[in-house]
């Protein structure tokens, strides 16, 4: 059943603007990337990567995440994919009709949720394929990277698990759709400063997991997964619980 | 169009829409008066409240600020997305132009409400931190005024945005998509003049070096190309709300 709720939430948001968001926003950084590369990669990054003995694909990955601030910024880009995909059902207040089908709240709490992940899925592959095709256009020596790009990816989408479940629940709560994305922003900024001021707690905000997800060492990666999983697990609880006790008005 | 704006007021009040105009600029506050802790600490020579200013404006101009523009907009707006509201709005005896007026000049009032926190923030910063009396306002007041004339751009396309598309995603995707490139953009001295979003960063930047003949005059070019952009865009979107059909 849920398989269904999802092909059903994916037919509605057809005719949306998700779609437009998850490729704006990644092509946004694709043209950001290419203009950092063609100003600083042959003068700067490349001496930079060959003192560091790294290669120019980590140099493009690491800008990317710290420096246009990619790592930062993706747990707000999935606030804002989580209201675009609640707004549908509040906007033609079709939450009656659903509800008062025979269909299991949670069910659709967690299709919902399937839905933010998917999108946020999408939003993260293009950015990583706008990635390849900056390094091809500004003509990398190196070999294409597909082992850690495919990390990148893989780490991204475990870091945002924990947020895509705090934003299913905050989207499927406010009916007002800027509170929710008022909220992701507050805590982006909010983690970021803990970040700066006392790393040792940044771990416990799911908005700062998205942060580690570049490093890949041991300690970044056991954030990651443990933390990623284990905001997701309990988000998600919480927002069943929520939902569950959601009256058809 | 003071009955107009009397409105507008009256409609954002139960909004938090000044609630975020009041609480982002705290938090640059404290990651300044954080940085100059940190300046103090490394025992290197700094000027006070340059410093706190850097510190605090650096993350706010980059990122928050056109944030909050953004923000601001889409809130102003969504009253009448929702509920058909522009439909009710615009059946009533009131001038098209001055309810389009109104809700941009409201917008712009919270937005320099925003920065006059930022500097009042600034100022009760330094002198809790021990900065002197000599509080260089000229730079503290100044360049704040400097950001909201460079942001104009920002607003009035933002302002457009959040007036065309009923769904606040187009207005928040757009928006926060050419923000993300603003700190790759001010680095180059080439580059910054042809993107607007990057304007409040270099406006708010004090001059720590002398700038470049070229560069004085990119920053006149700045200030009238702002101005310049925020006419034309007001122009058209003012054209297309006059004619904006009643559904």
């Amino acid at each position: 059943m849920i398989l269904t709720l999802f092909k059903t939430e994916l037919i509605k948001q057809k005719k949306g603007y998700i779609w437009l968001i998850v490729t704006i926003i990644p092509l946004g950084t694709m043209v950001a990337m290419f203009l950092d590369m063609y100003l600083r990669y042959h003068t700067y990054l490349y001496g930079l990567a060959q003192k560091n003995k790294i290669t120019s694909w980590v140099i493009l990955l690491k800008e990317n995440h710290n420096i246009l601030g990619w790592g930062m910024f993706l747990p707000f880009f999935v606030s804002i994919i989580a209201t675009i995909i609640y707004y549908t059902e509040f906007e033609n207040n079709s939450w009656k009709k659903h509800l008062s089908l025979p269909i299991s709240k949670v069910e659709i709490y967690i299709s919902k949720f399937f839905v933010i992940l998917f999108f946020s899925l999408i939003m993260i592959i293009l950015n990583s394929l706008g990635l390849l095709a900056v390094g091809k256009v500004i003509g990398f020596p190196e070999v294409f990277d597909y082992k850690l790009y495919a990390n990148y990816i893989l780490f991204q989408f475990i870091a945002i698990l924990g947020v895509s479940a705090i934003h299913n629940l905050l989207s499927s709560y406010y009916e007002n759709a800027i509170a929710s994305v008022t909220i992701g922003f507050i805590s982006m900024i909010f983690s970021k400063i803990v970040l700066l001021a006392r790393p040792s707690m940044a771990k416990f905000s799911p908005y700062t997991y998205t942060y580690y997800a570049n490093i890949l060492n041991g300690e970044s990666k056991a954030i990651v997964v443990y933390g990623g999983i284990i905001s997701m697990v309990i988000f998600l609880f919480l927002g069943i619980l929520s939902f569950k006790k959601r009256d058809i008005l | 169009m003071l009955k107009a704006l009397k409105i507008e007021l009256l409609k954002i009040k139960g909004s938090k829409v000044l609630f975020i105009a009041i609480l982002f600029p705290i938090f640059s506050v404290l990651q300044g008066a954080m940085f100059l802790q940190y300046i103090k600490r490394s025992g290197e020579s700094f000027q006070f409240w340059r410093m706190l200013f850097s510190g605090s404006t650096f993350f706010y101009a980059t990122l928050l600020y056109p944030m909050i523009i953004i923000l601001v907009f889409a809130i102003i707006t969504r009253l009448e997305h929702i509920n058909n509201g522009w439909n009710q709005l615009l059946t009533f005896p009131i001038k098209r132009k001055n309810v389009y007026l109104s809700k941009l000049l409201l917008g712009c009032v919270i937005i320099f409400l925003n920065l006059a926190m930022l500097s009042i923030g600034i100022i009760i910063a330094g002198l809790i931190l021990g900065g002197d009396a000599n509080i260089p306002y000229n730079i503290i007041l100044g360049k704040p005024i400097l950001a909201f004339i460079s942001s104009l751009p920002i607003i009035s396309f933002q302002f457009f945005l959040s007036i065309k598309f009923k769904h606040i995603g187009v207005p928040l995707g757009i928006g926060s998509a050419l923000t993300l490139p603003v700190i790759l953009v001010i680095n180059s001295t080439k580059y910054w003049i042809v993107y607007p979003f990057a304007y409040p960063m270099i406006a708010i930047t004090p001059n720590l070096v002398t700038l470049s003949e070229e560069q004085i005059l990119k920053h006149y070019i700045m200030y009238g190309v702002s101005g310049l952009i925020f006419i034309i865009i007001i122009g058209i979107g003012l054209l297309k709300f006059k004619n904006k059909d009643i559904m």
